[in-house]
C-alpha cells in the first residue's frame, strides 16, 4: 500500500511536468493554430539559461528560475515573430509547421554546440525547500513543485481564459485575426502576449523538471514534446482542463504501469493511451467547441 | 570529376530516396491532407522486405519494390478508415502519434524486426536504377497532373467545399491519394532499407518525418517537381557547407527553410510564379490563395 | 463506415502477430581465418610472401618491410552528434597514435601513415558516405564503427570493398568477422569477464542475499552485460530480486527509484547508459538506500560526476584502463602523451581509439604493401598484441583480455576521484 502511495505521487509529479509543457503547448495551438516542434527546444533553453545564471552568478534559485522563465518567454517571443507573424497575414497554417521546423533545427544545433552534447545538471539542492520525507514516503522538493506549479498554473490559465477580457481576446484571435482586428483587438499584441505566457510556463518546466529529473539537455525538451503532445491529444487542447489531465493521465500511467504491469513497456502504454483516444475519441476528453472557421 | 562523384555518391543515393520519401508526403498534400503516416508505412515495408529478402535472396529488385508499395498501400487503406474520418488538426497529430507508435511496434516485435539489434539486408539497387526509378515516378507525375484525377486533386486542395458541392465524392478521392501515398511510402522504404543495408527501429521515426516534410513544403507544395527540388537542396546543404562549419553545419538547414518560407511561401518550385524570360503566362492551376 | 474501422482496426492488429510466424533467416556463415600452416605452402611461397618462410623445413614469422611512402587510412569519426562525448577523446587518441607512429617511424624507414579523418555524427547513412569516401581515396584500412548500429550499416560496405576495418567503440556481440572486421574492444560483460569476476569478489566481501539489477533495456549492450551480471548473481548464490527495465530516453527515473528502494536488496547492479545510470543512483541515494551500488564500466566517465555528485561516491565497478593506476608502462606513458597532446585527461575512449588505430598500423606494417586486402590478411594472423590494458588475445576477430590480466576494481570518491577499491 506505500508503495501504490508512493508511485502515485511520483506519476503526479510527473505527470505535472506533461501537464506543463502540454498546456503551454496547447496554448499556442488552441489559439493561434500553431503546431510549434521548437517548443520542446524552447523548454531546454530556459533550463540552459537558469543554469547559466546560478553557475555564473551564484544566486538565490527563485531569481535563476525567474531568469529561465523570462528568458524561455522572451525566447518564445522572438520565434513567434520571426517565424509566425509573417505567415499570419497570410492564412498558411501549413506554413507554420515548417518555420517551426526550422526553428527547432537550429535551437538544437545551437544547444548541442553550447553543451557540447554533454547533459548538464543543476547544483544540488538547487530546490530544497519542500522536500518530503515521511515514513518511507519521500518526494522531492522540485516534485512537490512541479505538482503545486501545474495546479496553479491550470488554475491561472483556466481564469484568464475564460473571466478575463485579455483571454477573451485571446479566444478571439485564435478564431479569426481578420475578424477580431475589425472588433478592436490587436491581434498581433495578442499573439505576442500568447507566445510569451506560453514560452513562459514551458521555461518554468523546463527549469523545475531539469532540477526534478537531474537533465538539462536537448533531450529533456524532446522527451517533454512528445509526451506534451500526447497529453495534447488526448486531452483536448481547446480546454486547458482536459489538457492538464491528459497530462496526468499520461504521467500516472507511465509510473504505475512500470511498476505493476511491465516496465519495458512503458512507451507502449503511453503512445497506446494515444491511439486509443484517436480512434475512438479524437476531439479529447473535454471536446473542443469548434464554430467552422475556414481556416 | 570523378573523384568528387565517389566522395559525393552516397549523399546523391540518399537524397534520391529523399526525393521518394518527398513526393509521398506531396500526395497527401495534393489532396489536402496533411500526413506523415507514409513514414510509418515506409517502416512497415522495409522491415518486412528485410526479412523476405534474406529468407529468398534470388528474387529480384523489382519483386522486392512491388511488395514494398504493396505492403505501403494495403496498410494505408487499412488505416485510412480511421484516419480521413479526423478533421485536418487532428489528421496531422494522427499521423504524428503514428510514426511514434511505430517505433514501439519496431522495438517490440523482436522476431520481425530484430528488436533493439535490428535487422541486415542485402544490397541490390544501384545508382542507375535508383534514377531510373524517379525519371519513372516524374513521367507518372506529370501524367497524373494533366489527369482528371490530377486536376480533381487540385480542385480538392483549394476549394474542398465548392468541390463536393460539384458532385465529387471527397473522401474517396482521398482515400485513393493516402494509399498512393502509403505506396510510395513503401517504396521509399525498401530503397532507403537497400541504402543502409541495417535497420533499426530509429531508422524511420519522427525526424525523418519532420525532414521529409519541411523537404517537400520547401521545394513547394504546389508541383510534383518541387518535392524532388526540395530534398535534394535539404541533402546538398550541410555537405557544401562542411568544410565551412563542420559539426554545427545543421544550422544551415534551419535558416534555409526559415528564408524560404518567408519569402517564397508557396515553396521554391510555384507553378504559379512565372519564370523570368518568360512572358507572364501562368498554367492554368485551379484556385488562388 | 464503423464496420469499415473495426475491420481495419484488428488488421492492423492482428497483421503483425500472424507475420512473426515467418521463418528466421540462417546467418551468413563466416569465412574462416586462415592460420600459419594454412598459408603457407610447401615451398615457402605465399601470396606476397606475406608471413612466412619456409627454413630448415621449419616455418617461420617473416617480419615485413613496407616499402618507404605515405599510406592512407581512414577514420569514420563521432565528433558530432549526441555521443560525441565518447567520439571526442576518441578521435583524441586515433590523431595521437598516427602523431606517434610518424614520429617515430614505427611502421619503417620513410613510412608515414596519412589520416583521412570524416565526421558521421552517429548517422548510419553518413557513416556509409564516409566509408565510400576513403575507398575512393584508396585507404589501406578504415578505424570506425563507435556506434553499433553504424558497425551494422559499414560492414557490407567494407567486405565489398576489401578494406579491414577495426571497430573503436561498439559493444553489440557478434560484430567481429575476420578478415574484414576487427574489434579491439574489451567486452567486459562477456560470461566470465571482468563484470562477472567483480560480482564474485563484491559478494563474497559483502555476503549478499539478494540483488535488484537496472537495466537500459533498448540497449543490447547494456542487456547483455544484465544477463551476465544475473548470472554471475545466481553463480554466487544471490537471489535477483527483480529487474528493471528503463529506456535510454527516459527523463524521469524516480518511478524506477522508488521501486528499488521498496523492495530493498542487499545491492544494486546497475546495467545501464552512463548518465541515465548515475541519475538512478542519484535518485536512490536521496530515497535513503543504503546498500552497495556495483555498475558496468560507463559510470565511470568523468562527466557522470558533475550529474551525480557525491551520490555516487562508493559505487564500485570495473575498469581496464585507469589512468590514475597505470596496469603497465604503456598505459602509463599513454595517459602522460595523451595529457600533453589533448590538455586533458585520458578516459577509456581515448584508449580505445589509440589501440584500434595501432592495431590498424600493425596490419598495415605486417601487410608488406599496403594492400588492404592483404592488411586484412595479416590481421586476421594476429593473436595476441599489446595495449595499454596490458596483453590482449584475438579470437575469431574479437580482443579479449590475456588470462593473466585481471581489470582493476575502483569506486567513485565523494570528491570526484576514483579510487582502487579497497574490500
Amino acid at each position: 500500500m506505500q508503495l501504490l502511495l508512493q508511485q502515485t505521487l511520483n506519476g503526479l509529479a510527473l505527470g505535472s511536468a506533461y501537464a506543463l509543457f502540454a498546456m503551454s503547448f496547447g496554448l499556442v495551438y488552441a489559439t493561434m493554430g500553431v503546431l510549434s516542434v521548437a517548443h520542446g527546444a524552447i523548454a531546454t533553453w530556459g533550463a540552459l539559461a537558469a543554469l547559466y545564471v546560478t553557475n555564473e552568478f551564484g544566486v538565490p534559485t527563485v531569481v535563476s528560475v525567474l531568469a529561465g522563465v523570462l528568458f524561455a518567454a522572451l525566447l518564445s517571443v522572438s520565434v513567434d515573430q520571426i517565424a509566425f507573424q509573417p505567415l499570419r497575414k497570410r492564412n498558411n497554417s501549413l506554413g507554420y509547421i515548417i518555420t517551426s521546423i526550422g526553428v527547432w533545427i537550429c535551437l538544437i544545433s545551437v544547444g548541442e554546440t553550447v553543451t557540447h552534447n554533454a547533459p548538464q545538471t543543476f547544483p544540488p539542492d538547487f530546490i530544497s525547500v519542500g522536500k518530503i520525507n515521511i515514513s518511507s514516503i519521500y518526494v522531492s522538493a522540485p516534485q512537490v513543485w512541479l505538482f503545486i506549479m501545474g495546479l496553479m498554473v491550470l488554475v491561472a490559465l483556466h481564469m484568464s481564459i475564460t473571466r478575463t477580457k485579455f483571454g477573451a481576446s485571446v479566444r478571439a484571435v485564435g478564431f479569426s485575426a481578420k475578424f477580431s482586428s475589425i472588433s478592436g483587438v490587436n491581434a498581433r499584441l495578442i499573439a505576442i502576449w500568447t507566445a510569451a505566457i506560453a514560452g513562459a510556463t514551458a521555461g518554468l518546466v523546463g527549469v523545475i523538471g531539469g532540477s526534478a529529473f537531474d537533465n538539462v539537455s536537448m533531450a529533456l525538451g524532446e522527451g517533454l514534446l512528445l509526451k506534451g503532445f500526447a497529453a495534447v491529444v488526448i486531452g483536448g487542447f481547446g480546454d486547458v482542463r482536459g489538457t492538464y489531465i491528459g497530462g496526468m493521465l499520461i504521467g500516472l500511467t507511465e509510473v504505475l504501469g512500470s511498476q505493476y504491469i511491465s516496465s519495458s513497456f512503458k512507451d507502449a502504454i503511453s503512445f497506446g493511451l494515444l491511439l486509443v483516444f484517436l480512434v475512438f475519441r479524437p476531439s479529447g476528453i473535454f471536446k473542443e467547441i469548434k464554430f467552422g472557421a475556414a481556416r | 570529376m570523378s573523384h568528387f562523384w565517389a566522395l559525393y555518391q552516397t549523399n546523391v543515393e540518399f537524397a534520391l530516396v529523399g526525393c521518394v520519401f518527398a513526393l509521398s508526403i506531396f500526395v497527401g498534400l495534393w489532396s489536402g491532407v496533411l500526413s506523415v503516416a507514409p513514414i510509418a508505412f515506409a517502416a512497415v515495408s522495409a522491415f518486412a522486405i528485410a526479412r523476405i529478402s534474406t529468407d529468398h535472396p534470388t528474387w529480384s529488385l523489382y519483386v522486392l519494390l512491388i511488395i514494398g508499395m504493396v505492403f505501403g498501400a494495403v496498410f494505408a487503406y487499412l488505416s485510412s478508415f480511421i484516419f480521413l474520418r479526423l478533421s485536418s488538426h487532428y489528421l496531422a497529430l494522427a499521423t504524428i502519434a503514428l510514426v511514434l507508435i511505430s517505433r514501439v511496434f519496431a522495438l517490440n516485435l523482436t522476431t520481425i524486426t530484430g528488436g533493439m539489434n535490428g535487422v541486415g539486408l542485402m544490397r541490390l539497387i544501384s545508382f542507375p536504377q535508383l534514377v531510373f526509378i524517379l525519371v519513372l515516378l516524374g513521367v507518372v507525375f506529370q501524367r497524373l497532373r494533366k489527369s482528371r484525377f490530377g486536376l480533381t486533386l487540385d480542385a480538392l486542395r483549394e476549394q474542398p467545399e465548392v468541390t463536393a458541392s460539384l458532385g465529387v465524392d471527397v473522401l474517396k478521392i482521398q482515400r485513393v491519394a493516402f494509399v498512393l501515398a502509403g505506396s510510395l511510402g513503401g517504396l521509399a522504404g525498401v530503397m532507403q532499407a537497400q541504402l543502409l543495408q541495417y535497420l533499426t527501429p530509429d531508422s524511420f521515426y519522427v525526424d525523418l518525418a519532420f525532414v521529409t516534410l519541411a523537404s517537400a513544403v520547401l521545394g513547394g507544395a504546389y508541383h510534383w517537381f518541387g518535392p524532388i527540388v526540395g530534398s535534394l537542396l535539404y541533402a546538398a546543404l550541410p555537405e557544401l557547407l562542411r568544410p565551412y562549419l563542420g559539426s554545427s553545419r545543421h544550422i544551415a538547414n534551419g535558416v534555409l527553410l526559415l528564408i524560404i518560407m518567408l519569402f517564397l511561401q508557396r515553396g521554391v518550385i510555384d507553378p504559379l510564379r512565372p519564370l523570368p524570360f518568360k512572358s507572364k503566362k501562368t498554367e492554368s492551376v485551379v484556385g488562388n490563395e | 463506415m464503423k464496420m469499415g474501422k473495426l475491420v481495419s482496426i484488428l488488421a492492423l492488429v492482428a497483421a503483425p502477430l500472424l507475420v512473426s510466424g515467418m521463418p528466421v533467416a540462417a546467418a551468413d556463415a563466416a569465412p574462416k581465418p586462415p592460420k600459419v600452416g594454412d598459408v603457407c605452402t610447401k615451398n615457402g611461397d605465399v601470396d606476397g610472401k606475406l608471413f612466412c618462410q619456409l627454413k630448415n623445413g621449419k616455418l617461420k614469422w617473416n617480419e615485413p618491410v613496407l616499402p618507404a611512402g605515405e599510406y592512407k587510412l581512414g577514420f569514420e569519426a563521432l565528433t558530432s552528434g549526441a555521443a560525441a562525448f565518447a567520439g571526442v577523446p576518441l578521435a583524441q587518441g586515433v590523431r595521437l597514435a598516427v602523431a606517434q607512429i610518424n614520429l617515430t617511424g614505427f611502421l619503417g624507414k620513410g613510412v608515414t601513415i596519412k589520416l583521412i579523418e570524416q565526421d558521421s555524427g552517429g548517422s548510419a547513412a553518413n557513416g556509409i558516405a564516409a566509408i565510400n569516401a576513403f575507398k575512393a581515396q584508396g585507404v589501406s584500412g578504415v578505424v570506425c564503427c563507435a556506434l553499433s548500429s553504424q558497425a551494422g550499416a559499414e560492414a557490407p560496405i567494407l567486405k565489398a570493398a576489401g578494406i579491414p576495418g577495426i571497430i573503436d567503440s561498439a559493444v553489440l556481440p557478434g560484430l567481429a568477422q575476420p578478415p574484414y572486421m576487427y574489434r579491439p574492444v574489451i567486452l567486459l560483460g562477456t560470461s566470465g569477464g571482468p563484470n562477472s569476476k567483480l560480482i564474485d569478489t563484491v559478494v563474497k566481501k559483502y555476503k549478499t542475499k539478494s540483488a535488484v539489477v537496472a537495466v537500459t533495456a533498448d540497449n543490447q549492450g547494456m542487456v547483455s552485460d544484465k544477463d551476465t551480471f544475473v548470472e554471475s548473481l545466481g553463480k554466487s548464490g544471490v537471489k535477483t530480486v527483480n529487474t528493471v527495465n528503463t529506456a535510454a530516453a527516459d527523463t524521469d527515473l524516480s518511478g524506477a527509484a522508488s521501486q528499488i528502494t521498496a523492495l530493498n536488496p542487499d545491492m544494486v547492479v546497475n546495467s545501464m547508459l552512463g548518465g541515465p545510470g548515475t541519475r538512478l543512483i542519484k535518485a536512490l541515494r536521496e530515497r535513503g538506500y543504503k546498500g552497495v551500488i556495483v555498475s558496468n564500466y560507463g559510470i565511470g566517465d568523468q562527466n557522470n560526476y558533475t550529474i551525480g555528485g557525491s551520490a555516487l561516491a562508493g559505487t564500485i565497478f570495473p575498469v581496464i584502463y585507469f589512468p590514475a593506476s597505470p596496469a603497465n608502462a604503456m598505459a602509463k606513458k599513454f595517459a602522460a602523451d595523451y595529457k600533453t597532446y589533448s590538455k586533458e585527461d585520458s578516459s577509456i575512449y581515448g584508449a580505445q581509439g589509440f589501440t584500434a588505430m595501432m592495431l590498424l598500423a600493425s596490419g598495415l606494417k605486417a601487410s608488406g604493401d599496403g594492400n588492404p586486402v592483404n592488411v586484412a590478411l595479416a590481421l586476421s594472423q594476429i593473436t595476441r598484441f599489446n595495449t595499454v590494458y596490458g596483453p590482449i588475445a584475438f579470437a575469431g576477430g574479437q580482443g579479449f583480455l590475456a588470462k593473466d590480466v585481471s581489470p582493476s576494481i575502483v569506486t567513485w570518491t565523494a570528491t570526484g576521484t576514483q579510487e582502487i577499491w579497497k574490500p
